[in-house]
């Protein structure tokens, strides 16, 4: 059996505020995602949100982040977000320029526990300014033991995922 | 199709002044390397470069997080004619058995709508008090062309015997 199988895959034709990717088959071990995004957002970066399986509750996420010469850490708790968050490149950004997400969801399909994540994120530009890059670590977490069927990504806010913007969803088999 | 097939390997016999995949075959969605690495110069830490498509000119940059020993740093860069990586190997002040380690993801490397963005996970000198690093970066080509090649340089010194690197192809289908 293969190790790595393609769920789904596909690249915005046109701006949207999200995708969405259900019907997710709990035949696998583990999910890993790949995303290249840019937002719509007149900003440098804006949040890229997951929800599992249409909740808004209870996620939490602990992040370690540089955008200047000194890496920040912080944390949201299950009454600041409704989603996992990472970090993706928006629109004041170097023309053509996504950014690149890859997300490892173990034992998605597990009953018995609650659903970590693990987020790799890097918002490139032609800056060295302050604030206007950004690579970022998120360990993220739904505390819920329902099986993830289902995965949305969205733009934070009013803005919008770009053109081009596009993922693949592997599942990954043990042996 | 397998989903993950390994393009190319290389592994040093001899020193070499640089590493270079060519003729990369346009018909994956990502590209990744994983590689081991070390270099002939007399250094602990230093720069490690990373041409695509053998164009220099001034259209890199990179972003970094960097730990290093109990400091962790941001380090951006740009305009430089390779994505750099501030300490992305290491020469012979290091234990002559330990190599630096990259993986590095390339995605949508076909794609003309977008320049080329590139994850960089990397270690080195591991066992050298003051200089140990581990870093998580990107890099940037301000090009949306497809890439075919790519070349990996440390800034002085060859890479040495035993350096090697693996080039896979990632299916979307």
């Amino acid at each position: 059996m293969a190790a790595f199988t393609v769920i789904s895959a596909a690249e915005l034709g046109a701006s949207a505020a999200s995708f969405t990717i259900s019907s997710i088959s709990a035949s696998y071990d583990h999910l890993y995602m790949t995303i290249s995004a840019r937002d719509s957002k007149s900003a440098y970066y804006n949040n890229l949100e997951f929800r599992f399986n249409g909740d808004s509750t209870p996620y939490s996420c602990t992040y370690l982040i540089a955008q200047t010469a000194t890496p920040t850490s912080s944390r949201n708790t299950s009454s600041e977000i409704g989603d996992v968050l990472t970090t993706m490149a928006a629109d004041s950004t170097l023309a053509d320029t996504f950014s690149t997400t890859t997300i490892w969801i173990p034992n998605y399909s597990n009953t018995s526990n609650d659903k970590p994540c693990l987020i790799k994120s890097v918002v490139p530009n032609n800056s060295t300014t302050d604030d206007q890059w950004r690579v970022q670590l998120t360990a993220g977490l739904w505390a819920s033991t329902d099986a993830i069927d289902e995965i949305r990504v969205k733009s934070d806010g009013a803005s919008e995922l770009m053109q081009y913007t596009s993922y693949v969803l592997y599942g990954i088999n043990g042996a | 199709m397998a989903i993950i097939e390994a393009i190319a390997t290389t592994y040093l016999e001899a020193d070499a002044a640089s590493v270079t995949f060519s003729s990369i075959p346009t018909t994956y969605e990502h590209l990744q390397v994983r590689g081991s690495h070390r270099t002939s110069a007399g250094t602990s830490g230093q720069p490690f470069y990373i041409e695509l498509n053998a164009t220099a000119g001034t259209g890199y940059s990179s972003h970094g997080m960097i730990g290093t020993d109990t400091t962790v740093s941001g380090q951006p860069q740009t305009g430089t004619a390779a994505i750099a990586i501030w300490d992305g190997t290491h020469g012979t002040l290091v234990n002559a058995a330990d190599y630096a380690t990259i993986i590095m993801d390339v995605m949508d490397y076909r794609n003309a709508n977008k320049n080329t963005t590139v994850q960089l996970f990397m270690a080195d000198a591991m066992t050298l008090s003051g200089a140990s690093r581990v870093t998580f970066a990107s890099g940037l080509w301000d090009d949306t062309a497809a890439i075919t090649q790519i070349k990996f340089t440390p800034s002085s010194g060859n890479m040495v015997r035993g350096s090697e690197f693996t080039l896979y192809g990632l299916n979307s289908s």
